[in-house]
């Protein structure tokens, strides 16, 4: 187990070999952060409560999205499509190392690195912005957005992990990569909280795994810790798990049928 | 006349070899496209969605907000459509195939810039024209005067546009980093979907003067509904040059710098 502690290691050397471009990438961070949060500021302009929540419920969800982005949201498995594609997934097969848990502790150095940077930014649009922050201190609440945050990233793991294996049948990795950032986007609740959508419409986005990857932790965080919010939001959660899990064993297993280390 | 003759030629066989490479991966570009509309669809959503709840955004109401929003999108498409080579560009640098930029007798600036025209952007402006024109007859008092500078203001955002692709691509030069500083472009530039009013200062004043996406979204769309004057507009213009003639310098400036690494 320890041999993938120095996976974490080395990806997190290549960040810092790359600085800028990491420097700039936070920028971009920012960015889509600021954008949307003076956007719902316009939109509070003279009133306190729109869509059934308050203006400092609101705001709070848009600067933890920085947050929860780092820690969600933030991966390295696009890289199997490319390691897929190149042949390079060759070089994993032979080394006594389980390929998904190599991933697993490679994404661990983005998470950890992107987190880190994104406390240090919430601090500073908290210190300039001077926004209502709401801080949650009830210990029930935390508890289950922990909860709520290990699925999250077990849950986009999987997903990520799916959409490589796309490069096992086709080099077209990048267009459905694509349409998926868009698609969790807005799915996931990073340009709005879900509920705020016709109720018609919330049901169905509550069957969906990408609720439950921004908007439900950041409910939770926010105080919604009724009892059947909570047992259909990880009932869920643990369905979406399980069938994730499934499939990406089944698609590893037809996937390394047809791999023919092409390129190698 | 024979030179910009000679130019459109080459702009014509760039965009022909461009238009050769999206039937070469179709399944790519469809899926490309159908992001593309979908992101546009969504945001769209979101604003519809927001106008059942309030009558107003920034003193604009929803045909207004939208024009911003529609227009935002035209311009952004319009200048993917034109540099999308810009995104390429680090590779040539990386590579140090620059040189064989270079050494062909065809402007190395021109041929950074346009090398490759994106299809899919291009197949998208039709449809945002047809809303444009659809939503301006839905805002009453709308003078010819007012379409006019509409038109000429977003030239002029074509003109900004092209100064800040420049400065990203003369950064690369001298840094080889191209790929976020671009995306920082599209990113901040995207501040513009909606009226740059909903910012409050500092950060209004600084993307309406220092970083120029407010004149590049939001002021076409300010003239066309006659909430800019004039001078304004003249003064706008007269900035753009300054930009791109600092652009021009720039990239003069860079290309001193090139090494010619990995060639």
């Amino acid at each position: 187990m320890f041999k993938y502690f120095y996976v974490t290691k080395n990806s997190l050397a290549e960040f810092f070999t790359y600085r800028l471009n990491f420097i700039l990438w936070r920028v971009r961070v920012i960015i889509s952060i600021l954008i949307t949060y003076f956007l719902w500021l316009a939109i509070y302009a003279g009133q306190d409560n729109i869509f059934n929540y308050r203006k400092d419920q609101m705001l709070t969800y848009i600067i933890l999205l920085a947050f929860l982005t780092g820690v969600v949201l933030s991966t390295q498995t696009f890289r199997i499509a490319e390691e897929i594609n190149s042949g390079n997934l060759s070089n994993f097969l032979i080394r006594p190392l389980n390929y998904f848990v190599y991933n697993l502790f490679r994404d661990l150095a983005d998470k950890f690195i992107n987190t880190f940077f994104a406390v240090i930014e919430i601090g500073l649009i908290i210190i300039f912005l001077k926004p209502h922050f709401i801080i949650q201190t009830n210990l029930v609440n935390i508890f289950f957005f922990i909860l709520s945050l290990i699925t999250a990233v077990a849950l986009y793991f999987f997903i990520s992990l799916l959409l490589s294996l796309i490069g096992f049948w086709s080099r077209e990795v990048w267009a459905p990569r694509f349409i998926f950032f868009i698609i969790v986007a807005f799915l996931a609740g990073t340009y709005f909280p879900l509920d705020i959508v016709p109720k018609s419409v919330y049901r169905v986005f509550e069957l969906l795994p990408f609720t439950y990857l921004i908007f439900f932790p950041l409910k939770i965080y926010l105080g919604n810790i009724e009892t059947q919010f909570l047992i259909k939001g990880f009932s869920v959660s643990f369905f979406w798990l399980i069938v994730l899990y499934l499939l990406l064993k089944i698609v590893w297993r037809q996937g390394l049928k047809v791999y023919t280390a092409e390129g190698k | 006349m024979q030179n910009i003759s000679k130019y459109f030629k080459v702009w014509w066989l760039m965009t022909s070899q461009s238009i050769q490479l999206f039937f070469v991966s179709r399944l790519g570009a469809i899926l490309f496209l159908s992001g593309k509309i979908l992101r546009f669809i969504l945001f769209f959503a979101f604003l519809l969605l927001l106008f059942n709840r309030t009558n107003v955004l920034a003193g604009y109401n929803f045909y207004q907000v939208i024009l911003f929003y529609f227009t935002f999108n035209f311009i952004d498409s319009a200048t993917q459509m034109l540099f999308r080579e810009v995104y390429r560009f680090r590779y040539y640098i990386v590579s140090g195939n620059f040189d064989m930029i270079l050494v062909k007798p065809v402007n190395a600036l021109f041929r950074s810039l346009f090398g490759w025209t994106d299809i899919l952007d291009f197949i998208t402006l039709g449809p945002f024209i047809g809303l444009i024109v659809y939503v301006i007859f839905k805002i009453p008092h709308i003078t010819l005067l007012g379409i006019f500078s509409y038109i000429l203001l977003i030239a002029n955002s074509m003109l900004i546009a092209t100064s800040f692709h420049i400065l990203v691509i003369s950064l690369a030069v001298i840094t080889t980093e191209i790929d976020h500083a671009i995306m920082i472009y599209r990113d901040v530039v995207g501040m513009g979907k909606i009226p740059i009013d909903v910012y409050t200062e500092p950060v209004r004043s600084l993307i309406t003067f220092v970083i120029p996406v407010g004149i590049m979204m939001s002021f076409p769309v300010k003239a066309l509904l006659g909430l800019l004057s004039l001078p304004f507009v003249l003064m706008t213009l007269f900035a753009s040059l300054v930009l791109l003639y600092i652009s021009i310098n720039f990239w003069r400036f860079a290309l001193k710098k090139y090494t010619s690494a990995s060639s």
